[in-house]
């Protein structure tokens, strides 16, 4: 049987591990690369003393996903959804649910960055220029 | 009155216009009542007398309306989040802004242009990139660098979906609701502003309140900002079934009409709402491409055709410095698509959107506490905007001081290119200061300059850690300096993410800055937008940043004029940088910022043997990101940066930035979000990089035939039998390394010609020929 308690079981700080890349083996062998025993050390031989702040900010503990989806499902809940005619720029819209669930949820199209290197980028490219031909379509003469 | 850059501006009727001597005119294609005039005659008179036509204009509408390109305008804007992107309680949305062809050189933002490649294809790329960070610095007209992108291209794809055909469909059914709305509650004799209309009716003579309390017991929200009157807009979700409710919701119950009869009767007697002089004539989307998607099977593989053509985070490392492409984890994502935070609109009562409001809340004290600063002005849309949202408060604050005469902003020759051209759009002069060998301020210079222009100094604009990506030593001095001369200090948050949880701009002694949601608090990058460039401040700064008209959530700054149309800017994504930040908490965002360090310093040490590293700090360490220098190798060998970035899309990576904030050299930030395996394999790209350097150093390939300088490869360059002439192999051109054939990225098009491609304008769909 583990000796771990069951707050460790529950593993509050599993969202963290997921975020950040090395885990703690990686961290260490690149710890021991770089010359430095630990994260805390390496801060102190990189950030200037003067200006490390002396104590930790006080954000909140760490949370799983679970647990941060309920918080934030009971922020959700406090607005109410009105059918608006309210207009002034703002739609109500019915987004194509081939267009939601393939691009605005899609990695591959939201985790892209600006189109700096054009020759890896050239779906978004082709899909901006045709933007640029709606925008030109409808406003021309 | 007048806006920051002195630029005049009236409020008058429309054929009022004419009356002035004016530079430009701007023009609502519908007003705000929902009238929709023929400018044409107008237009041509201002136009005669050489003002500029500016037309907001409404893209929906634009299917069934005139042009305003046919009417005479210069140049048209408007939002195109109808087409397909959810309110969001605000924005992210994509704009469009079109000119005529006279003014496309002077056009802001970004322009995707056609050029072709290597081997002749067509191929696009960003054209006149040049108006970006490397624009000079005084010819700055405009800061805009984060755009829509993410928006666009669901609007764009909305298009592509529905076709011409299909979105005349849609607009027409608005229109025709519209028509039956307005025919029924005339037909009861209530009276309308308007007499013409798209998808909008102005009721008025009606009772607000009665009308407006039963609109909200139905859970309706319509519009009543305005003394006696009530504005309805209709849209796409719009049903027949709304109408009968919106009948009751206005008339009470027992008012007799149907919607079908008032229908048939609009179908044989025709509408007026549209005067046949403003119903469009030409076609629009006429492009094949607009043409053949139509079934949900080829739309869905027209999206992912388009998709494997671009390098995204799911494929591997961007470590684009000064970018802080860290993961954008999908548990933060899900809110983003919740109707409750999706369906919200931005001007709805405050008591419905209790959930924003307390997320916003939540958020600003999150980012309170992390930037050291009093207060948090949400609102600004991208790093550009919270920078002329925090060079505006400044300039407020001086103001409120009887010192209206500080405009000079110091700016150290390392700064990003968008930080003069925000000084410079909110009115302010640029001074350049000096830095040193070791790229850090010049203390010396900034104090000489400080003590000079010290009756007219208002402000420095400093990034921390520095551009050169090491953390200066001198900063608190830097912020003493310009305080000491009555200046205040910009501190640009651009490397937040090598502070935070260690040290703030708060706690360095600066008093404004803006922090990039979309870079060090997750929101994704979307393909170069959206972003958020929420800004913190001192207290003595809260009462100058920016307000809105419109809602006002009873703060200081509500009397402040907006830089944003909605009043907390992208409000649908900032859930992402709440769960970023709730998820995390103290311990987490405090080692991700340690872990940012590990990676970069690890990179760096890996690196180093190399190739020059450029810049280091303390101990020979650097902050998130390190510059490598490779201008020695240029100079021996011939390569180019370059051929070094295009080479790495060989290799499976998006390059990191090139050129900037030095010419020759690239940044590298790998962000704490990315393992020791994959720092590996960039290392080892980099390195086998480095061997072929070495190569054409040793004139083993000529300087213009080599793996480097053609990079990058095709299928189309293995599959060409020409290629049996090159002095190197097919697999050494796309399977440098094991881990490259094992997970191999195809660039789909070959190197590309810039300069063509500026040369040569043109940013409109190709013929599908060249598809094919």
């Amino acid at each position: 049987m583990t000796k771990q308690t069951l707050t460790q079981l529950e593993q509050h700080e599993l969202f963290l591990t997921r975020h950040i890349g090395p885990n703690a083996e990686q961290q260490q062998d690149m710890l021991n690369f770089v010359g430095a025993e630990s994260l805390d050390d390496l801060t102190a031989q990189t950030v200037p003393g003067k200006i490390l702040l002396p104590q930790d900010l006080t954000i909140g503990d760490s949370c799983g996903e679970a647990e941060g989806i309920a918080y934030i499902r009971n922020i959700a809940d406090q607005n109410k959804v009105f059918k608006s005619y309210i207009g002034m720029g703002y739609y109500g819209v019915q987004v194509p649910n081939v267009i939601l669930r393939n691009v605005f949820e899609n990695p591959g199209w939201y985790t892209a960055y600006t189109p700096y290197q054009p020759e890896i980028a050239q779906g978004r490219l082709e899909a901006i220029l045709n933007f640029q031909q709606v925008s030109m379509d409808s406003n021309r003469s | 009155m007048q806006n920051a850059l002195g630029l005049k501006w009236l409020l008058l009727p429309a054929n009022e216009a004419v009356n002035y001597e004016l530079f430009g005119a701007l023009f609502q294609y519908s007003n705000r009542y929902g009238q929709i005039t023929d400018y044409s005659e107008l237009f041509a008179t201002l136009r005669d007398n050489k003002v500029v036509v500016t037309v907001a204009a409404d893209i929906m509408s634009l299917l069934l309306l005139k042009s305003p390109g046919a009417m005479g305008a210069d140049v048209v804007f408007g939002s195109a989040q109808r087409f397909g992107v959810p309110m969001g309680y605000g924005e992210s949305h994509a704009a469009f802004f079109v000119a005529r062809d006279e003014h496309k050189r002077s056009m802001p933002g970004r322009i995707i242009g056609v050029s072709k490649d290597t081997r002749g294809n067509k191929a696009l790329r960003m054209a006149m990139q040049t108006r970006e960070q490397h624009i000079r610095r005084e010819k700055a007209n405009s800061n805009i660098c984060t755009a829509q992108i993410l928006l666009a291209n669901m609007a764009s794809f909305y298009a592509v979906f529905h076709d011409a055909q299909g979105l005349k469909t849609i607009a027409s059914r608005i229109n025709r609701l519209t028509d039956i709305l307005a025919a029924g509650l005339q037909a009861k004799g209530v009276n309308l502003v308007n007499n013409t209309w798209f998808d909008t009716i102005t009721l008025k003579d009606v009772d607000v309140a009665a009308i407006n309390a039963r609109a909200l017991a139905a859970q309706i929200n319509l519009r009543v900002d305005a003394d006696g009157l009530v504005g309805i807009s209709l849209d796409e979700t719009t049903i027949r079934e709304d109408i009968a409710v919106l009948f009751e919701v206005i008339l009470g119950a027992g008012h007799g009409l149907d919607v079908a009869a008032l229908d048939a009767d609009i179908v044989a007697n025709g509408s007026q709402s549209i005067p046949q002089a403003l119903e469009r004539q030409d076609a629009v989307l006429t492009h094949p491409t607009f043409n053949r998607y139509q079934s949900e099977t080829e739309m869905m593989r027209y999206i992912k055709r388009l998709e494997n053509k671009d390098l995204a985070l799911n494929h591997s490392m961007i470590s684009l410095g000064s970018c802080t492409m860290k993961l954008n984890a999908a548990v933060e994502m899900l809110p983003v698509s919740w109707p409750e935070f999706a369906n919200m609109h931005p001007f709805c009562p405050l008591e419905q959107a209790q959930g924003y409001t307390k997320l916003i809340n939540e958020l600003s004290e999150f980012l309170v506490k992390i930037t050291g600063y009093d207060a948090v002005c949400i609102q600004p849309n991208s790093g550009a905007q919270g920078e002329y949202a925090g060079l505006l408060a400044i300039k407020k604050y001086h103001e409120s001081r009887g010192d209206a005469h500080r405009n000079i902003c110091l700016i150290p020759q390392s700064a990003h290119g968008t930080n003069p051209a925000s000084a410079q759009l909110a009115g302010m002069k640029v001074v350049v200061t000096a830095c040193d060998k070791q790229g850090n301020v010049d203390l010396e210079d900034l104090r000489a300059k400080a003590s000079e222009l010290a009756d007219s100094l208002s402000c420095i604009m400093i990034t921390y850690p520095s551009t050169h990506g090491v953390y200066e030593e001198s900063i608190r001095e830097v912020c003493e300096i310009v305080h000491q001369y009555g200046g205040q200090v910009y501190l640009d948050g651009a490397n937040m993410n090598a502070q935070v949880g260690l040290t703030s701009p708060g706690f360095i002694g600066a008093d404004v800055s803006h922090l990039n949601l979309h870079k060090t608090f997750a929101i994704p990058h979307g393909g170069g937008g959206s972003g958020m460039g929420s800004i913190g401040i001192k207290k003595h700064l809260a009462p100058f940043v920016a307000g809105h008209v419109v809602v006002k959530p009873g703060r200081e700054s509500d009397h402040n004029g907006a830089v944003s149309a909605a009043p907390y800017g992208s409000a649908s994504i900032l859930p992402i940088s709440w769960m970023y930040i709730k998820l995390l908490g103290t311990k987490g965002i405090k080692q991700s910022t340690q872990t940012a360090l590990l990676n970069a310093n690890y990179i760096m040490k890996k690196l180093s043997a190399h190739y020059p590293v450029l810049f280091t700090g303390r101990n020979d360490r650097v902050a998130h990101e390190c510059i490598i220098d490779l201008r020695p190798l240029k100079e021996a060998s011939g390569v180019t940066e370059m051929d070094i970035a295009k080479r790495l899309n060989d290799y499976g990576f998006h390059a990191p930035t090139m050129s900037f904030p030095v010419a020759g050299t690239l940044m590298i930030e790998p962000t704490e979000s990315e393992s020791k395996v994959e720092l590996d394999r960039f290392i080892e790209a980099m390195i086998s990089i480095r061997g072929e350097i070495a190569k054409v150093e040793a004139g083993e390939w000529p300087v213009d035939n080599n793996p480097l300088h053609n990079a990058p490869h095709t299928l189309a360059d293995i599959m060409d039998t020409e290629f049996d002439s090159r002095p190197y192999s097919r697999e050494v051109a796309v399977f440098p390394t094991a881990a490259v054939k094992a997970n191999k990225f195809w660039p789909t098009v070959n190197r590309i010609d810039d300069v063509y491609g500026d040369r040569n304008l043109m940013c409109s769909c190709v013929p599908l020929s060249d598809y094919e």
